[in-house]
Formats: C-alpha cells, sequence, structure tokens
C-alpha cells in the first residue's frame, strides 16, 4: 500500500468550515447517532443502574435513593468466601461450569475447526450451516431437545433399549448435564473464533515450512497454535462470559437444584423478588463480562475478517 | 494554466510534501517523478481535492479551486488500482460521470471506448470483472474522460501491467494527449515512463521539488547527485573541481586519472562527476582525457550491446560500461583483465550532493 | 492444497478429519433431531417400537389459541426489530467502515460490546431500567430491548462486507461528480446489498428466537419463546415440539437462504 493508502483511506469527517450542528445531519453522525443513543439509553443506562441498584435497601430499587448500603454485598460475599449456603454453592457451581464448559469446548472445536480450515473441501458450506444454525435457534429450544433427549422414556432411552440396556442412572439433573447443555450451546462460539484464526493461515506458509524440515509436531507446536492464539482467546474469552450466563441450562438440565449464578440471580428477581440482591450479584457478572468484552473487541480485527471471509 | 503555491501536506509531525510550486500550461504532459515515499501521489490528490492542503493554494486559470470539493472540480484521477465501480458494466462505469454532470447519454461510451482502443461492441456490456488488466486500465481512462475534465491526473495507472503493455499504453496516453489537447498530470516512479511520455518533469524526493524542466533537461543536466542516479544509470566519482571561468570548471580527483574542463551547469560544492553508462567504452589503453585503471569482473551480453561491469584498481569501486558489441568484440578484452574505463570529458556532468 | 499423490494413510487421514467434523455436526444436530422426533409422536412418551408417526401436535399448535397469540406478539416484535436493527445497524457500519471521525474506536468499542454480553445480564439490566424509568413492559419495551443487542449483529455483518470494498471506489465516484445522495444510492448501498440483506435476515431469525430479552421484557405478553418456556417448565404436553419444531423449520430455510445470499459468486 503506498504511503497515501496507508495514511488516507477514509473520508474525514465535516471541514472545520461547517457549522457544528450542521454537520450532525449529516454523514457520519447521522449514521452512527441512532445506534449510540440507543445504546446508551438502554446499554449503558441500565448496566450503571445495576452497580446502583445494588447498594439500596430492601426491595424495591429507584433511581435516587435515600438511603443504600452494602448488605447484599456483605452477604454474597460473605457466602462465597465461607463457601457455604447458597453462595457458596452458587460460586463452586458457577465456577465448576463455566471452567469446565471453556476447557470442553476447547477441547472439541480445536480439531474441527482445523479440519474445516484446512482439510475438508468438499460439503465445507453444509459443514458450516450445520455448525451455525443451532445459534439461530432460541436457548430454550435447544436445551429442550436435550432434555427429550436424555429424560426416562425420552430419545436416547428408547435407541438402547432397542439394544436392551435398561437399567442406567438417571442422565438429567446431575451437574454434568447442566455442562453438556452449556457446552452444546456455547461451543459455536469458540469454534468459528478459532476457524476464523486457522483461515489465515497461508497454505504456503505451512509448505515453505514443511520445505524447510518441519515435521508434523514441529509444524503443530510452532507454526499452526501460536497462529491460531487470537482465536482460541477469543473464543475461550467468549464462551467463558456466556457460559456465566447460564440460567436455561441449569434450569431445565439441572432440575432447578442445582444453582448457578446466572439460574440464582434469576431466582432473585423472579421469585424472591428482591431487586438489589439480583442487581449485587449481576454486578460481579457485568465486570468480568466488560472486562472480558473489551480485551475480545481489541483482539478482533476487522480488517482481517473481511479479507479471509470468502474462503 | 494550472498552478499551485506552496502547497504543503503535514501529517502530524510527519511532512509529505514541503512548499511546492507548480506550474503547467494548458495541453501539456507533465509527470511528477519520484522514489516511493516521495510525496508525489499525496501531491497529485490534493490537486484532485481527495486530500485537503495543510497549507498552499491552487489555481485554474485564474481561478482558485484550493476549497472545491472533488465533484465539483474540473479534474478527474485515473485511480492506481483503477477503482471501477465492480457492480456495473463497462458502460454504466462510463455513464456514470456523463449523468452526475447533468448531462444526457449519446454515444459518448461508443467513442469513447474507441478512443481508448477498445471494440464497442465486445467491451462496452460486460461486467468489468471480466475484463483483464489492460482493459480495465483503458476503461478507467474512458470514464475519466467522459466527465470531461479540464485537466487529466492519472496516480501510476500502469505500474500492475506487465512491461510490453506499459510500452504500449505509454504510447497510447502521449497520442491521446495530443490529440484531445488535455492537460495531462501524471505520476510515476518509473523513470522510464516519465522520458517516454512528458512534456515536462517534476521531480521530488521526500516532499521537496528539487528538479523542473523538460525531460531531456534533466536528463542532461541533472542538478544533483540524486537526480543523476535517478535518471538512469550513471557512474558517479568523487571530484576535486575548481572553476576556472563561470559555466566551466577544471576537473581532477583520486578516483580517476586525468584531468579536464568540464562545462556546468549548476552551482554549489560540484563534488561529484557523473557519467553515463552506455557514455563508457572499456579498452586496453587509456586514450581519451579522462579515464579509470579497472579490473573487468563481468561481460554480459545484452544483444546489440555489452555491459562491462568492473571494480577500480585504487579503490574497489563498482563501475558499468555498456559499449557497443562489435566495437568490443575488437578490443579482445576478457574477464579478470586490466582495462581502463574511460569517457569524452563533455559526456560527464559535474554535481554537487 | 499442494498437488501430492494420494497415498492409502494419507486418504485415511483425511478421512478421519471428516468422520471427526461429521461426528461434531451430528452433536450438534442431536437435540434438534430429537425436538423433531418427539413433534411427530402420538402419545404422550414415545419410544422407537411404539413409535407412530403423526401430524397431531403440528394441528394442535396451529388451531391453539394461546399459541395464536404468542405468534401474533412474537411478530409484532420481530418486523420492527428487522427493520430497526437494519436500518440502525447498517448505518453504523457505514460510519465505522467509510468514515473518520472522532472516537472512533471506543465508538466501534461501545457499538458491539453488547454482542459479547450474556442475555441475561442485558434481560435484567433493561428490565429493571424500564421500571424506573417509566418504560414499562410490552411489546415497544420488548422491541427495544432486542434492538440493544440485534443492532450491533447486523452492524458487524454489515461492516465485514463493507470493509471488503475498495475506498477507492467511493472516492473516484465523488472525483467523477457524484454527490453524497447519488455516492450512497448508485455505489455504496449497491455495494453492501449482501450484507445487508443477510444481516437483516440474521436480525429476524435471531429476534424470533430471543428468549432472554423477551422474557423480562414483555412483561404479561407472551411470545412464542416465552410460551414454550413456560410450558417446558411447567406442563409439558407434546404440543411443546410441535412448536419449537416449526419454529426451527423457519430458522433453517432462513438462515440457509442468508447463507446463499451472503457467499452467492458475483453475477454480472
Amino acid at each position: 500500500m503506498s504511503t497515501i493508502d496507508a495514511l488516507r483511506g477514509r473520508v474525514g469527517a465535516a471541514t472545520e468550515s461547517d457549522n457544528p450542528f450542521m454537520a450532525l445531519v449529516r454523514p457520519p453522525y447521522v449514521l452512527l447517532l441512532p445506534l449510540a443513543v440507543l445504546l446508551l439509553v438502554m446499554f449503558v443506562g441500565p448496566m450503571l443502574a445495576i452497580v446502583v441498584f445494588s447498594v439500596q435497601t430492601g426491595n424495591a430499587i429507584s433511581l435516587s435513593p435515600s438511603m443504600w448500603t452494602f448488605d447484599h454485598y456483605a452477604e454474597i460475599i460473605g457466602g462465597m468466601a465461607s463457601g457455604e449456603g447458597v453462595y457458596g454453592d452458587v460460586l463452586v457451581n458457577t465456577t465448576a461450569v463455566s471452567a469446565v464448559t471453556t476447557v470442553a469446548t476447547l477441547v472439541f472445536s480445536y480439531p474441527a475447526a482445523y479440519a474445516l480450515a484446512r482439510k475438508i473441501e468438499r460439503y465445507k458450506t453444509v459443514f458450516l450451516l450445520v455448525l451455525i444454525i443451532p445459534l439461530f435457534t432460541s436457548v430454550n429450544i435447544r436445551v429442550f431437545g436435550w432434555a427429550l433427549f436424555l429424560v426416562k422414556n425420552g430419545v436416547l432411552d428408547s435407541v438402547v433399549g432397542l439394544f436392551g440396556v435398561s437399567n442406567y442412572p438417571t442422565m438429567m439433573y446431575q451437574r454434568w448435564t447442566i455442562i453438556l447443555g452449556t457446552t452444546y450451546v456455547y461451543m459455536p462460539f469458540m469454534l468459528f473464533p478459532i476457524y476464523l484464526s486457522m483461515l489465515s493461515i497461508e497454505d504456503e506458509t505451512l509448505a515453505a515450512a514443511r520445505d524447510l524440515g518441519a515435521n508434523r509436531w514441529t509444524l503443530f507446536r510452532r507454526i499452526i497454535l501460536p497462529l491460531s492464539k487470537p482465536g482460541v482467546i477469543i473464543g475461550s474469552l467468549f464462551v467463558f462470559i456466556l457460559s456465566l450466563g447460564a440460567d436455561v441450562e441449569a434450569q431445565i438440565l439441572g432440575g432447578g437444584s442445582i444453582f448457578t449464578m446466572a439460574s440464582n440471580i434469576n431466582y432473585s428477581f423472579g421469585y424472591s423478588q428482591n431487586w438489589p440482591l439480583g442487581s449485587a450479584q449481576a454486578v460481579g457478572l457485568l465486570i468480568i463480562t466488560v472486562i472480558c468484552g473489551v480485551i475480545i473487541l481489541r483482539t478482533i480485527n476487522l480488517k482481517e475478517i473481511a479479507s479471509r471471509g470468502d474462503a | 494554466m494550472l498552478q499551485a503555491t506552496n502547497l504543503r501536506k503535514e501529517y502530524g509531525s510527519l511532512v509529505a510534501v514541503d512548499d511546492v510550486d507548480l506550474e503547467i500550461e494548458t495541453g501539456e504532459f507533465a509527470t511528477i517523478v519520484g522514489p516511493s515515499g516521495s510525496g508525489k501521489s499525496t501531491l497529485l490528490h490534493m490537486l484532485a481535492g481527495h486530500l485537503e492542503p495543510t497549507g498552499g493554494r491552487i489555481t485554474l486559470d485564474g481561478t482558485d479551486i484550493t476549497d472545491t470539493k472533488p465533484q465539483e472540480r474540473p479534474t478527474s484521477l485515473v485511480f492506481q488500482s483503477w477503482a471501477l465501480f465492480p457492480h456495473m458494466t463497462v458502460r454504466e462505469n462510463i455513464e456514470f460521470p456523463i449523468r452526475t454532470t447533468g448531462r444526457s447519454v449519446d454515444g459518448q461510451v461508443e467513442e469513447l471506448l474507441e478512443q481508448v482502443q477498445l471494440d464497442p461492441e465486445i467491451q462496452a456490456d460486460k461486467n468489468v470483472s471480466e475484463l483483464s488488466g489492460g482493459q480495465r486500465q483503458r476503461v478507467a481512462l474512458a470514464r475519466s474522460l467522459a466527465y470531461d475534465p479540464d485537466i487529466l491526473l492519472l496516480d501510476e495507472p500502469l505500474a500492475s501491467l506487465d512491461y510490453v503493455l506499459q510500452k504500449q499504453l505509454q504510447r497510447e496516453l502521449a497520442d491521446l494527449n495530443v490529440e484531445l489537447d488535455m492537460t495531462f498530470v501524471y505520476v510515476t516512479h518509473s523513470l522510464e515512463a516519465a522520458l517516454v511520455m512528458s512534456d515536462k518533469l517534476f521531480v521530488i524526493d521526500e516532499g521537496d521539488l528539487i528538479q523542473t524542466g523538460p525531460p531531456e533537461e534533466i536528463y542532461r543536466e541533472p542538478n544533483n547527485k540524486f537526480i543523476a542516479e535517478f535518471m538512469g544509470d550513471a557512474n558517479v566519482f568523487g571530484a576535486d573541481a575548481v572553476e576556472s571561468e563561470p559555466g566551466t570548471a577544471t576537473v581532477t580527483s583520486d578516483e580517476f586519472d586525468g584531468t579536464a574542463t568540464v562545462s556546468t551547469h549548476v552551482e554549489g560544492d560540484l563534488a561529484y562527476l557523473v557519467v553515463r553508462h552506455d557514455d563508457c567504452v572499456v579498452e586496453p589503453e587509456l586514450h581519451r582525457p579522462l579515464g579509470a585503471e579497472v579490473h573487468v569482473d563481468n561481460i554480459l551480453v545484452r544483444g546489440n550491446t555489452v555491459l562491462v561491469e568492473c571494480s577500480s584498481v585504487s579503490t574497489d569501486d563498482d563501475y558499468v560500461a555498456e559499449v557497443d558489441y562489435d566495437r568490443f568484440e575488437t578490443t579482445d578484452i576478457d574477464v579478470g583483465d586490466t582495462a581502463f574505463l574511460q569517457w569524452e570529458a563533455e559526456k560527464s556532468i559535474l554535481v554537487p550532493e | 492444497m499442494s498437488v501430492e499423490s494420494r497415498s492409502l494413510t494419507e486418504r485415511l487421514g483425511t478421512g478421519a478429519w471428516y468422520g471427526y467434523v461429521a461426528l461434531v455436526a451430528l452433536f450438534f444436530l442431536m437435540p434438534l433431531f430429537s425436538l423433531v422426533i418427539a413433534s411427530f409422536y402420538d402419545g404422550r412418551f414415545f419410544s422407537i417400537v411404539d413409535y407412530e408417526f403423526s401430524l397431531d401436535w403440528y394441528r394442535a399448535a396451529l388451531a391453539s389459541g394461546s399459541i395464536r397469540s404468542a405468534f401474533m406478539n412474537t411478530v409484532r416484535i420481530s418486523v420492527p426489530v428487522t427493520i430497526l436493527s437494519t436500518i440502525i445497524g447498517t448505518g453504523g457500519a457505514i460510519a465505522y467502515t467509510r468514515y473518520e471521525f472522532p472516537w472512533q474506536e471506543q465508538f466501534k468499542l461501545l457499538a458491539l460490546l453488547p454482542i459479547f454480553f450474556p442475555l441475561i445480564l442485558l434481560g435484567l439490566g433493561m428490565s429493571m431500567w424500564a421500571n424506573v424509568i417509566g418504560l414499562g413492559y410490552g411489546v415497544v419495551p420488548s422491541i427495544i430491548g432486542e434492538l440493544v443487542w440485534i443492532s450491533p449483529i447486523v452492524m458487524f455483518v454489515v461492516s465485514i462486507t463493507a470493509l471488503g470494498i475498495d475506498p477507492n471506489v467511493e472516492e473516484a465516484a465523488r472525483d467523477l461528480g457524484a454527490d453524497t445522495i447519488t455516492l450512497y444510492r448508485e455505489i455504496t448501498l449497491p455495494l453492501i446489498k449482501d450484507g445487508v440483506v443477510s444481516g437483516a435476515i440474521f436480525a429476524f431469525v435471531l429476534s424470533w428466537n430471543n428468549y432472554y430479552i423477551v422474557s423480562y421484557l414483555s412483561g404479561a405478553q407472551s411470545t412464542i419463546t416465552t410460551w414454550i418456556h413456560g410450558r417446558m417448565t411447567q406442563g409439558f404436553t407434546p404440543v411443546v415440539p410441535a412448536v419449537a419444531s416449526l419454529i426451527f423449520y423457519v430458522s433453517l430455510l432462513l438462515v440457509v437462504a442468508a447463507f446463499v445470499v451472503e457467499f452467492r459468486e458475483e453475477s454480472g
């Protein structure tokens, strides 16, 4: 790219001679204002509100509280620290679910992403479609499908019943059932970033490495693994954050008795109607999400994805 | 006449174009030439209106157009990547500027395609993705001409084409310039292109305009060592020159033998003697006023001429002579021999740094 | 792929890869298969042995009043969301990819951040917010809530397309006399058309299938997804798989259509 292309690339916004208010009605501002306003009012607002509400007393919330308290935080953190009670369980369950889900999705997605990017030629679009379809169906539909599969007298039961296997422990309502559900729901979020990273590795790079004497293991360790790192990082953070919000999976596959952070938040809002308490729990989730989200967004290079997307 | 005064472009602390003055007559084929990163594209895009100058003015026939937007300027730019509209056919691309300027389409597409040596019947309704590089270049040209500009600006449009096609298109562009009597401003790093097509050259380096003039003048009388080397294959010797009269100097050097009087065209510390490869010969004996004793390292036959690569006996610097094949044969010189690289005094020039 | 002769071991190797991906694909499809199987079953609990194919549950689904009203609510939400998110997201994409303005990278951060938020967090945050600012619950709040999550996704998809356009093309159009309206009408918008259409289809399918946001913002109104959720947790009837399968079929068709649009060859 010539120097000029690197330095210019885009049209500058309104020149200094323009009236600043007139500038708002012209591109780019007129184009981005709706989105910006929408997000400031309905995204930033609510997120800040969560923080504000978390320190309010009683069960009610308002924008200008007269009294505030850290009681809710004390309850939560105390419970987590002591490992007892609801919050102790929540901490253990949530960590287990999210950590295991992240690892499981990584382990299963990595080879699939590699195969899709480099080994599969025929039916590639079909495979990609199959892998992306679940993202477009509602979470509870997908989880429900698993319930139908695993439940007593369900699909799995019927199929293995044909082979005479009938007495085995129930598959549902275990902690690992939830993990199966979350792994299923969030695997695409690990697979696609890694897939895109793999696509960026040019055939010529690998051919050159082989030419210089690299065997399969070296090829993997020194070239493929490092070059796929951005995808792995993005995917892992993505899955980790999203799995922290796994409420439906816990409810349906866990039978409502195993509490994760998300399902407990839901409970605080729904059944016990304690919004400040729910908010306090949500604040932790919020902080983690924002941090991971910013890291992901800084790691993503949109231009790169654009140039590889036609593979 | 297109005139730019004190044109300047800064990007923060980087000065891409440093107070450049240009004057181009109507109908002239002017070329801005310089190495990569010299600021020539930046300069061109300021003329086109796509970049806002940090300082300076641009006037066309007396009217100040510095603040005129590109869509209203009577200039049209042929981009390096041609920038054809990928979703349109050839015809639609060419019709675009006709419609935006409020005119009606009336056979101009066919006329312009023929002018750029394309057959309208075959090409006009193809989608641009079906065309070869050379064809796209011609369509880009036709499209810019369809705008009916006063000035056609070209940003290295031939750079990605093969050599033969480049030469052919260079000739066509030169012809078109005369045929249309339209001012052309061409930007390139290729010296050859500049020499072939231009009426006037502007040599630019690191944002500065370092020499202006007709190509032959710059070729024969470069203002400094950089331009001399940039303008073509040349041997450069360090020299001591003493001005005897205004316009001439007597030159001697540690790096070559002999002494001669050479005319000078520029002032300053004339520390270098420059002589072109093809003005030098290599012969066993020193017959000419200026020459250097050399070891012959390599002999490359190039059709009608021979490139003799050699290195100085005293300084080990490398030099090249391009000699006529038949004449060189008569000298019986071979690789490893010692001989004299020599030239006529008036073929060499003295330049500062 | 380099041109090497395909030995048997190599073919086995590639076959193994295909096999693994096929397994993963199967895994992805299993719950959806179960759903479809269950929806065709005649009887309260099914077993493969007694399987009887029946469309009864589909008929029941289409006849039910509560399902119909949930469906209507879903439509009332999804159509405006699709239209609005496409416009808003495309606007953001064009602004980000084709212009330069102050705080540009921060804008991108803000605009795309909602994509990475767990939906439950978005849902409950907006729900509380809706309460205190007097927005309330219902169809309109659900629309606004879904816009918050879906507009960034549209912006992401359209940005990818927009970044594939040579910036010189728009400059050339300006150079050749185009004013802003002509530029957008004849150059910019036609060139990103495929991305916008895919984005719109994604928006529609995603809004249709959204659970968390609508469950927190629709209040008393139920949508298809909240209806399904309600039945799932309190009183299962086989109509539920039928309804869920219907949603799935439509989603599948639309996503395939979006894929075709996004990846088809450039025609003349």
